[in-house]
C-alpha cells in the first residue's frame, strides 16, 4: 500500500507539473502550489492526530495555527498595525518558533482540559466557538496584533538563513527564492514530524490513543486515564498546527486578522478527508490533491463565468470544497487511498 | 445600556426562533446540523426573491427576476418551500445515512460540508450583496424606553406568538406528542407504534419551516445576505446550549438571553472600541455552560461526555 | 475469616424521584463467587455502575480494600484492582485481539508520550513480557487462534471472551462481570463458567450480574437478590432459591 501511495503521489505531482507548465509562469505557479500544499498538509497532519488517531473533532484548528504564528512573529523584529510601529528587538528565530509551538500546545491544553470530557459533537461546537473568539480578539486588540492591518516585515528573520544555493537556483529558474526556502523548510518539517509520528503510532501511546478512539469507557474500565491521553494528543496536534501556521505567515510575508479564519480550518479538513483520515502521509497527499483541484476549479470558473471576480472564484472553490467534504465523508472517509479497515462510519 | 435592550430583544427573537428550530431537530434526530444556518438563509433568500419588485436589480441565476408578490404571501410561500427543502434533505441525505449506520460524528462533518456548499451556491446564484425586503423605511419609536421601529415591534410580537404556538403544538397535538416521544426515547416510541421515520421527516419539515421563518425575521430586522446563516449560527448554538439542548422552551429562553447579552455587552465600558467582540462574550458563555452545566438551564441531564 | 474486599453503605441513586438504587449495606468477601440477580429494572447494572464509579451516586460510601473510593475516578479504581466488563461487549473493534490485550496490559508509564517517543530498553522489555502474558491468557480463554484477527471479526461469544481476557491482563483483585453469559450459546456458557471457576481457584474474586439462574445457582457460593433498587435477599444459593421474597419479586418466574 505504501508503494502504491508513493507512486500515485509522484504521478499526480508530475501531472500537475506538466499541467501548470503549460501556463505562462508555470514554474512559479508550481512552487506556489507545492508550498501551500506542504503547509496545509502539515496542518492536516495536526488534525489527523486529533481526529484520525484519537477521534477528536477539532473545528477550530485555525486558532492553533494562528496563535503559533502570532506568537512567533511578535517575538522577532517586525512592523505592526496601522501606524506601522517598528519593533526592532526580538528573540532569535529558532527560539521564537519554539515559543510559538509552545503557545499552540498551551492553547491546546487550555482548551482541552475542560472540554475533552465532552462528547464529540459538543467538542466540535466548542472548538469552532473558541476559534471564533480567537479571531474576534485578534481583530479587535489592534495594539497587540495589528488588527486588520496586521504585522509585516518580519520575513527577513527567516530569509537571512537561506543558503546561497537556493538563491542561485531560484534565480536561474525564475522562481521566488523566498518561497522556495519556505517550501523546503516546510517539507523538511513534514519529514521530521512524520518520522516522529510514525514512531509514536506503533508505540504504546499510539495504541492507547486508538483504544480511546474506539471506546473510552472500556479504556477507563481498564485503568487508563482517557482524558489525559486525549489531552496529550490534542496538544501534539495543536503544536503541529502551530508550526504550519508559522510557515503560512512566512510564506505570505504578512499576518492579518483575516488569515486565521474558519475558511482555513475547512480547507485543512478538506485536505485531510481527501487524503485519508488516519494514514500518516495521507494528509500531505490530500493537501496536494486539494490544491491541484483548487487550481483546476479556478480554471473552470474562468470558463464558466468569463472573467470572474474574486467572489465568484471563491464561490466556485467553496462549492467544490463543500461537495468534496460531503462526498468523501459519505463514500470514502478513508480518502483517496485509505484502507477500508480504517473506515470511520461507525464512529459515534 | 437600556438603548441596547431593543436591539437585544430583536437579536434575541432571531436567535430564539433559530434555537427552537435547531433544538427540535437535535432533540428528535440527535444531529447537530451545521447547515441549519443555510436553511435559515434559504428562507430569507426565497422570500426576497418572491417579494422583491421585478424592476429591482436583483437577479437570481443571472436571469430570473424577482416576482413582486405581496410580502405576506411571500413569507408563507418561502416558509413552505423551506419545509420542502428540509424534507428533501432528510429523504435524500440524512435518512440514507441513518439507515447505513453513520455515526453522529460522520453526519456532523457531512453537515459542515453541506453548509459550506449551500452557502456558496447562494453566493454564486442568488445575491452577493446585502439586500433588504421591499418594505418602507420606518423610524424608531419609543416604547416604554425601548426603541424600536413599529415593524420590528410587530416582528417581535409575531416571533413570540409563533414560538408559543410551536410550544403548544408540541405539547398538545398528537404529532407533537409523538415528536416528543421520539425525542425522549426512540426505542420506546417505536414500541408504542410510532413510526419514527415518519416523525423524523415531520420534524425536519417543521424545523426547516421554522428556520425559514427565522430567516425572514432576520431579513426584516437586518438584511438578507448569502452568509447570514453562518453569521448567526454560532449564536444560535449558544442560545440552544444555554437553554438546554432538546427543550423548546429552554431554547427560546436561551436565545433571548444570548441576544440581549450580546447587545447589552456593547454598552459595557471595557467593550469600547471592541464592539465586534460582543459575539465573543456570548460564545465564551456558551463554552462555560457546556463545561459547568452541559444540559443547559432547562435541559435534562443526558450523557454529554 | 475472609478479608473484606468491598464495603458499601447507604448507596443511593435516584432518577427523577425514583430510586434506581437504594442499598443500605453490602459487603463482599474474598474467595466467594458472588452473583447479583433480580428481575429486569431491579437496579443491578446501575449498582454495578455506582460501585465501579461509572456513575455518581447521590449519597453513600464505597470502600475497596479499606480504601475510600466513593469519589474516585473510574480509571483509578480499575488501577486499584477492581475491573469490570460490560453488558454489551466493548471490545476495540478496529484493533486486533492481540492489540486489545496489549493495551489492557501495558503500563501507564510506557503509554506516556515522551516514553513512547524515546522507547528505552525497559519499554521494549516490558512489551516482550507483555507478549508472553498475552499468550498465556489467550490460551486460558481459548482465543489464541484468533490472536491476530480484528476484534470486530469475532463472534459475539468470542468478544465476551476477549473482554474477559482483557480484564485479566490487569491482574484484578475483584472482577465484576456484567452478564457474562448474555446471548451466549450453552457450550460457550459452560466454557465461561469453567474459566470463572478456574479464576476463583487462582484467587481472583468475582462478582457477577447474571440472568441465567441455572448458571448462577451452579457456581455461586453466595447469591444477592435485588428488586426495585434494594437488596431483598442475600445468602447461599439454596437459601435464596426458596426465599419467599425472592419468588415474589420474580412474580411467577419459576426457576425450577
Amino acid at each position: 500500500m505504501k508503494k502504491l501511495t508513493n507512486i500515485l503521489f509522484f504521478i499526480i505531482l508530475i501531472i500537475s507539473f506538466i499541467f501548470l507548465f503549460n501556463n505562462s509562469g508555470g514554474p512559479r505557479i508550481f512552487i506556489n502550489l507545492m508550498t501551500f500544499a506542504g503547509i496545509y498538509g502539515l496542518a492536516a497532519i495536526g488534525i489527523n492526530v486529533h481526529f484520525g488517531w484519537t477521534g477528536l473533532l477539532n473545528f477550530g484548528h485555525a486558532a492553533f495555527m494562528g496563535i503559533g504564528a502570532y506568537t512567533t512573529v511578535l517575538l522577532i523584529p517586525h512592523t505592526l498595525g496601522r501606524e506601522g510601529d517598528v519593533i526592532t528587538t526580538g528573540l532569535p528565530l529558532s527560539l521564537a518558533i519554539i515559543c510559538g509551538l509552545l503557545a499552540s500546545a498551551l492553547l491546546g491544553l487550555l482548551l482541552g482540559l475542560p472540554t475533552l470530557r465532552l462528547r464529540g459533537d459538543y467538542l466540535a461546537i466548542v472548538t469552532i466557538a473558541a476559534a471564533e473568539i480567537f479571531r474576534l480578539l485578534v481583530r479587535d486588540f489592534e495594539d497587540l496584533t495589528g488588527g486588520v492591518y496586521g504585522i509585516i516585515l518580519f520575513s527577513d528573520a527567516l530569509q537571512d538563513h537561506r543558503p546561497e544555493i537556493i538563491t542561485e537556483f531560484s534565480r536561474t529558474n525564475g522562481i521566488p527564492a523566498a518561497q522556495v526556502w519556505v517550501g523546503m523548510l516546510t517539507l523538511l518539517s513534514i519529514l521530521i514530524v512524520l518520522t516522529i509520528l510514525s514512531r509514536l503510532k506503533r508505540s504504546p501511546w499510539g495504541r492507547a490513543l486508538r483504544a480511546v478512539r474506539e471506546d473510552e469507557d472500556a479504556v477507563r474500565a481498564l485503568g487508563k486515564n482517557a482524558v489525559w491521553l486525549k489531552l496529550q494528543s490534542f496538544m501534539l496536534g495543536a503544536a503541529i498546527g502551530g508550526l504550519s501556521g508559522i510557515f503560512l505567515v512566512f510564506n505570505y510575508g504578512t499576518v492579518q486578522a483575516s488569515t486565521f479564519v474558519p475558511v482555513l480550518t475547512f480547507y485543512v479538513w478538506a485536505a485531510l478527508i481527501l487524503g485519508g483520515v488516519g494514514s500518516l502521509s495521507g494528509p500531505v497527499l490530500g493537501a496536494v490533491i486539494f490544491w491541484v483541484i483548487i487550481a483546476g476549479t479556478d480554471s473552470i470558473t474562468r470558463i464558466i463565468f468569463e472573467s470572474p471576480d474574486g467572489q465568484q472564484l471563491a464561490g466556485v472553490r467553496f462549492v467544490i470544497v463543500g461537495l468534496l467534504i460531503m462526498l468523501f465523508m459519505i463514500f470514502r472517509p478513508s480518502g483517496i487511498l485509505g484502507k477500508k479497515e480504517e473506515l470511520l462510519l461507525d464512529v459515534k | 445600556m437600556i438603548e441596547q435592550l431593543g436591539n437585544g430583544l430583536l437579536l434575541g427573537v432571531i436567535i430564539a426562533l433559530g434555537s427552537v428550530a435547531l433544538s427540535l431537530l437535535y432533540g428528535v434526530t440527535r444531529i447537530v446540523n451545521f447547515a441549519h444556518g443555510e436553511i435559515i438563509a434559504f428562507g430569507a433568500i426565497m422570500a426576497l426573491f418572491f417579494s422583491s419588485s421585478p424592476e429591482s436589480s436583483l437577479l437570481y441565476f443571472d436571469r430570473f427576476n424577482p416576482l413582486g408578490i405581496n410580502f405576506l404571501t411571500s413569507i408563507i410561500l418561502s416558509t413552505i418551500l423551506c419545509g420542502i427543502f428540509g424534507g428533501l434533505l432528510e429523504l435524500v441525505l440524512f435518512r440514507p445515512l441513518r439507515k447505513n449506520n453513520f455515526g453522529n460524528i460522520a453526519v456532523l462533518v457531512v453537515t459542515i460540508g453541506l453548509s459550506i456548499f449551500l452557502r456558496h451556491v447562494y453566493l454564486l446564484f442568488a445575491s452577493a450583496k446585502p439586500s433588504s425586503f421591499p418594505l418602507e423605511l420606518q423610524r424608531r419609536v419609543d416604547y416604554y424606553g425601548v426603541q424600536l421601529t413599529p415593524r420590528n415591534l410587530q416582528v417581535l410580537i409575531v416571533g413570540f406568538v409563533v414560538m408559543v404556538l410551536v410550544g403548544l403544538f408540541l405539547s398538545y397535538t398528537k404529532t407533537g406528542k409523538a415528536m416528543r416521544a421520539v425525542r425522549d426515547s426512540t426505542e420506546l416510541a417505536n414500541v408504542s407504534g410510532i413510526n419514527s421515520d415518519f416523525i423524523i421527516l415531520v420534524t425536519w419539515i417543521f424545523s426547516s419551516m421554522l428556520a425559514g421563518f427565522t430567516g425572514v425575521i432576520q431579513g426584516v430586522i437586518n438584511n438578507v445576505r448569502w452568509n447570514m446563516g453562518f453569521l448567526i449560527l454560532l449564536l444560535i448554538f449558544a442560545g440552544t446550549v444555554l437553554g438546554g439542548i432538546g427543550t423548546s422552551f429552554g431554547a427560546m429562553f436561551g436565545g433571548f438571553v444570548i441576544g440581549i447579552l450580546v447587545q447589552l455587552s456593547v454598552g459595557l465600558e471595557f467593550m469600547d472600541g471592541h464592539t465586534e467582540a460582543k459575539n465573543a462574550i456570548a460564545l465564551a458563555l456558551m463554552i462555560i455552560i457546556l463545561l459547568v452545566r452541559p444540559q443547559g438551564i432547562f435541559g435534562k441531564k443526558e450523557r454529554v461526555s | 475469616m475472609s478479608n473484606k474486599l468491598l464495603s458499601v453503605k447507604s448507596l443511593k441513586k435516584s432518577f427523577g424521584g425514583l430510586d434506581a438504587v437504594n442499598v443500605k449495606k453490602f459487603e463482599l468477601f474474598e474467595n466467594e463467587i458472588t452473583s447479583l440477580i433480580g428481575p429486569n429494572g431491579a437496579g443491578k447494572t446501575t449498582f454495578f455502575d455506582l460501585i465501579t464509579r461509572f456513575q455518581n451516586s447521590d449519597e453513600g460510601s464505597i470502600f475497596f480494600n479499606s480504601i475510600d473510593v466513593s469519589k474516585v475516578s473510574t480509571y483509578k479504581l480499575a488501577r486499584l484492582g477492581m475491573v469490570r466488563t460490560f453488558q454489551l461487549t466493548r471490545v476495540f473493534d478496529r484493533m486486533s485481539v492481540f492489540e486489545n490485550m496489549q493495551f489492557a496490559g501495558s503500563s501507564t508509564k510506557n503509554e506516556g508520550l515522551i516514553n513512547s517517543l524515546i522507547q528505552k530498553k525497559s519499554l521494549k522489555d516490558d512489551e516482550k513480557k507483555l507478549s508472553e502474558k498475552i499468550d498465556n491468557i489467550l490460551e486460558m480463554v481459548n482465543l489464541i487462534e484468533m490472536k491476530n484477527a480484528y476484534a470486530r471479526e469475532l463472534s459475539g461469544g468470542q468478544k465476551k471472551l476477549l473482554e474477559l481476557g482483557r480484564s485479566l491482563m490487569k491482574d484484578p483483585k475483584l472482577l465484576l462481570l456484567d452478564e457474562p453469559l448474555a446471548g451466549v450459546n450453552p457450550k460457550l456458557a459452560d466454557q465461561i463458567l469453567e474459566i470463572i471457576l478456574d479464576l476463583n481457584n487462582k484467587d481472583v474474586n468475582i462478582l457477577m450480574v447474571e440472568h441465567n439462574i441455572d448458571a448462577v445457582m451452579k457456581i455461586s457460593e453466595r447469591v444477592v437478590v435485588m428488586a426495585e433498587g434494594k437488596i431483598i435477599s442475600d445468602g447461599k444459593p439454596d437459601y435464596v432459591r426458596t426465599d419467599k421474597k425472592v419468588i415474589e419479586a420474580y412474580l411467577g418466574i419459576s426457576d425450577e
